[in-house]
């Protein structure tokens, strides 16, 4: 395994009660559409969620189906995730550490793979989402929910250097039409995708990640030095004093089905 | 100086590390096997080989590196791809499918 995999591994297996109780995580409007994407599909046997985390989604859409698999990089994610679904009556949720880049099920298993708030950490995405249409049955549904970057190269490199301050293994989080190409190219049909505004208050996103106080730091400086543009695009809220104290940025969730 | 001591007393606070403290001091209290097979533990300790797999997932567990079918070996502890040899442990109820633990567990042949 490379080191960006194993840093990820260090990074969720210290921080994994976090994900399972972050309110973010937990709810969002873009996990209610999620649930009412996978909800209005005709064959709904068995799910798959990349990248668990929490299995907050996971939670969300075993309902609607008949068997669900969740996936992680970490064991302690895994594990943390397994006893979470456990407490919320879910009795099989058949955990599996796996890569999401290279996955170790059968060609055409699932009828809806997601993956949501996790992509921005693989070094490979045009190979997950490869991976992603080879499981997928024909006809099957992958819906995809993870950070953007807006257009502009400046927006764009602004959001991924607090990123990467906050939490090293962030990999790079893409743009509308980055994920779009890259979805095209796995010869997916896009059927639609909606944006929604996540504003995320920094005391609670630098403890979650547990960032060290030099790299805090560093994220406040981003945040108090950032030009006006920036300002704008990221709707940074200060308080009285000056200090950063939130930012907002936009959420992609985009569902594409496989021919 | 003073703003800078206000926001690391203010990140100081990790509100959902304590609450996330809490899920895993009672997941380490009562280590209890659930009906997935799969026992809750403090990450701490090594999770034993083996442990029950559904024999829905089973079905479509392949080899991450050839996409080629597994056979479960060794009473339950191992899926071992008889192709190349990588065996994937299973660790209390979960698979564990990277390749580089089906090759650090392979077997000669």
């Amino acid at each position: 395994m490379d080191e960006d995999k194993q840093a990820i591994q260090r990074q969720f297996g210290a921080t994994a009660s976090a994900y399972v109780s972050s309110p973010g995580h937990a709810t969002g409007p873009d996990l209610e559409r999620i649930v009412a994407l996978a909800g209005e599909m005709e064959q709904r046997e068995q799910a798959l969620d990349i990248a668990t985390g929490g299995g907050h989604t996971a939670r969300m859409i075993a309902p609607l189906f008949q068997r669900i698999v969740i996936s992680d990089l970490t064991e302690p994610m895994l594990r943390a995730a397994t006893g979470f679904l456990h407490q919320q009556g879910l009795s099989t949720p058949n955990p599996v550490q796996a890569d999401a880049e290279q996955l170790p099920f059968a060609t055409a298993s699932f009828d809806l793979v997601t993956c949501r708030i996790a992509p921005h950490h693989f070094p490979n995405p045009a190979r997950f989402v490869r991976e992603v249409t080879r499981v997928l049955r024909p006809g099957g549904r992958f819906i995809l929910a993870d950070s953007t970057v807006p257009k502009s190269s400046e927006g764009a490199e602004w959001l991924n250097h607090l990123e990467t301050c906050r939490d090293p293994t962030h990999h790079r989080t893409l743009s509308v039409a980055e994920w779009s190409n890259l979805v095209l190219d796995s010869r997916l049909l896009i059927r639609g995708h909606d944006l929604f505004p996540k504003r995320h208050n920094l005391a609670e996103w630098l403890a979650r990640a547990r960032t060290p106080a030099a790299q805090q730091s560093a994220v406040l400086a981003a945040c108090t030095t950032a030009s006006p543009e920036i300002r704008k695009a990221f709707r940074l809220e200060y308080d009285d004093e000056g200090i950063p104290v939130a930012f907002t940025d936009f959420k992609l969730l985009l569902w594409a089905d496989k021919r | 100086m003073k703003n800078i001591g206000k926001i690391v007393a203010l990140l100081a606070i990790p509100v959902g590390l304590l609450l996330g403290k809490t899920v895993l001091d009672k997941m380490a209290g009562e280590p209890s096997t659930q009906s997935g097979g799969v026992t809750v533990r403090p990450t701490s300790d090594p999770a034993p080989l083996g442990g029950t797999v559904s024999p829905e997932l089973l079905e479509i567990l392949v080899c991450p590196e050839d996409k080629g079918p597994l056979e479960l070996v060794e009473t339950g502890k191992y899926l071992l791809n008889p192709r190349n040899g990588y065996r994937y442990p299973i660790r209390d109820g979960i698979p564990i499918m990277l390749i580089e633990e089906g090759k650090s567990n392979r077997v000669a042949g």
